[in-house]
């Protein structure tokens, strides 16, 4: 462990000067959903050998893109139903940005808005033809943010960046059960003076263990025979309960 | 204790699935309905995303659907000529329903259409299924004799075949049209679709009793379990971890139930069913009409099958 961060620091030391001063190592760069998994803690270790005091260090995690579609309820005769939806066709389905500061301390909001650093900066881009009005657009923004911050999958994690020794960092974010496996992206900033000096990314798989994604991979590839499987189950618990409680 | 869901990709507590079973399997024991009209706004109410929890709790049906159908297979209380005949229906129905089902959720009204579909027949049934249970208490009380049957719609239609079991000579088509109408429910509400073909059965075909719930099961099996599978084959939204917990509780609930049933009339338990389906009737159609806490929802890759 320590050899492994000794090595990168010794690499990252030797990086010519254009490349950017931050290198980032990962204990983990597998994770493992398994079964009873009721949300994991991820700590990222790495170094950035360019940091002076008075720096900060934000690190910003996210998940595989996926489509999302909002939709307002609106009451429709007296029932209130889904309309007017707008789809993003990329966006990240789990986002947190672990920091050494609140991020408002860090840098000022513009700056916040165009690095896409923080929970309220997610980038989403919105597909064509929404047929809405940009007013109307902050508004799904805002919804995306608060109902997916609702679940935990898009989260500040303030103070969840920590120096711990020379220019070694340690980053931790808590990963909710909800949060889709597949590639995640770990990116790694360095704040001077309220401006981005220098950014690094590394993945990282987040996946099932054991009999869980086995048992997903089986439904989502051969739906039917596992759709045949549960149903005989189910049959033949049927069968035993009747057989099991006759004699009583 | 926390268990992982793979397919509902979330954890819920094993304690709380099995005791949602249990509950449900205690009133399937008791009433002869599958309970599902309970069990699928309940898995939701737990954060089950709705796909998953409609298609989940129809594998958990299959299972005490058998379970039930059997113990009156035994005492010969099956009409299996009105059960085929109720499955050729439904068969037709399932495949349509599950067809609208992926549509729905394309488009994101899924939720509001279970809902409704919940309202409109959890009311209109328990209404009428208290009204008539009242009153056959009433008349049971006052020993007069209940209202001699009249001829009714079904009778005048065509294609009349015999059902020597049930001791009936009516048209074939109203038995089809119920199952059509119950395996497309099969697959919107994730219900075997007991607690309407029974009160069908009863009052429309005008079946004997006796052998109303043991041919229900008995079709209801093969309706969900082909709505499982196409479920599963379609959707991908079959949780069998949700299922199987599901099926422990309910197996243990339904003989609890049975045991419990002997203790009450049958009138008065068609009333206390009754009450029940229109209070839960009643309580989702207040959902459905009440100004919402929250006004966006977002269809992301669990609802959206991806």
């Amino acid at each position: 462990m320590i050899a492994m961060i000794a090595s990168f620091l010794l690499a990252a030391l030797a990086a010519p000067p254009d490349r950017p001063p931050v290198a980032l190592a990962l204990t983990d760069e597998e994770v493992r959903v398994t079964s009873g998994f009721t949300g994991a803690r991820l700590i990222i270790y790495g170094v950035a050998p360019a940091w002076q005091a008075g720096d900060d260090l934000i690190v910003v995690l996210q998940g595989p893109d996926q489509q999302l579609r909002v939709m307002r309820k609106q009451r429709v005769a007296g029932v209130w139903m889904n309309t007017a939806p707008v789809t993003y066709p990329a966006a990240p389905s789990y986002y947190a940005a672990a920091s050494t500061r609140p991020l408002t301390e860090i840098a000022p909001p513009n700056v916040l808005r165009s690095q896409g650093v923080g929970a309220d900066y997610v980038p989403l881009r919105p597909g064509p033809g929404t047929g809405q009005s940009s007013a109307q657009l902050a508004e799904y923004r805002d919804a995306v943010v608060r109902l997916k911050g609702e679940r935990g999958l898009y989260r500040n994690e303030e103070g969840g960046v920590r120096l711990q020794a020379a220019n070694l960092f340690r980053a931790e974010v808590r990963l909710p059960a909800e949060a889709p496996v597949g590639q995640y992206e770990a990116e790694v900033i360095l704040f001077r003076n309220g401006e981005a000096l220098a950014r690094e990314t590394t993945m990282l798989n987040v996946h099932r263990a054991g009999i869980g994604r086995a048992i997903y991979q089986w439904a989502q590839s051969l739906g039917l025979f596992y759709g045949l499987a549960a149903v005989l189950i189910a049959m033949l618990a049927g069968w035993a309960a009747a057989t099991l409680f006759r004699s009583r | 204790m926390q268990i992982y869901l793979p397919i509902a990709e979330m954890s819920v507590n094993v304690l709380l699935l099995l005791g949602l079973g249990g509950a449900v399997g205690l009133l399937s024991g008791m009433f002869g309905v599958g309970g599902g009209f309970l069990l699928t706004p309940l898995l939701i109410l737990i954060g089950i995303p709705p796909a998953v929890a409609v298609s989940s709790q129809t594998n958990q049906v299959v299972a005490s659907s058998v379970s039930g159908a059997l113990a009156y297979w035994r005492r010969r209380a099956v009409d299996f000529r009105m059960a085929w005949l109720l499955l050729g229906g439904g068969v037709a129905g399932s495949v349509a329903g599950v067809q609208i089902f992926a549509w729905l959720r394309a488009v994101g009204q899924i939720d509001v259409v279970i809902s409704l579909a919940y309202v409109v027949f959890l009311t209109t049934i328990g209404a009428l299924m208290l009204t008539e249970s009242v009153q056959a208490m009433r008349h049971a009380r006052q020993g007069r004799p209940r209202r001699k049957r009249t001829r009714s719609w079904v009778q005048t239609m065509p294609l009349r075949m015999r059902f020597p079991t049930s001791r009936l000579y009516i048209s074939a088509i109203p038995p089809v049209g119920i199952g059509v109408l119950i395996g497309f429910l099969a697959a919107i509400m994730g219900v075997g679709g007991g607690f309407i073909m029974v009160p069908a059965m009863i009052y429309l075909l005008r079946m004997p009793t006796s052998v109303v719930v043991g041919t229900s099961l008995f079709q209801i099996i093969f309706v969900t379990a082909l709505t499982t599978v196409m479920h599963a084959a379609q959707n991908h939204t079959v949780d069998i971890v949700l299922a199987l917990l599901l099926i422990a509780g309910s197996v243990i609930g339904a003989q609890i139930g049975v045991r419990l049933a002997v203790k009450f009339r049958a009138e008065a338990l068609r009333g206390l069913l009754a009450a029940l389906a229109l209070v839960v009737g009643l309580k989702l159609g207040w959902d459905v009409v009440a100004p919402p806490a929250e006004t966006f929802t977002l269809i992301g890759a669990a609802e959206a099958g991806q």
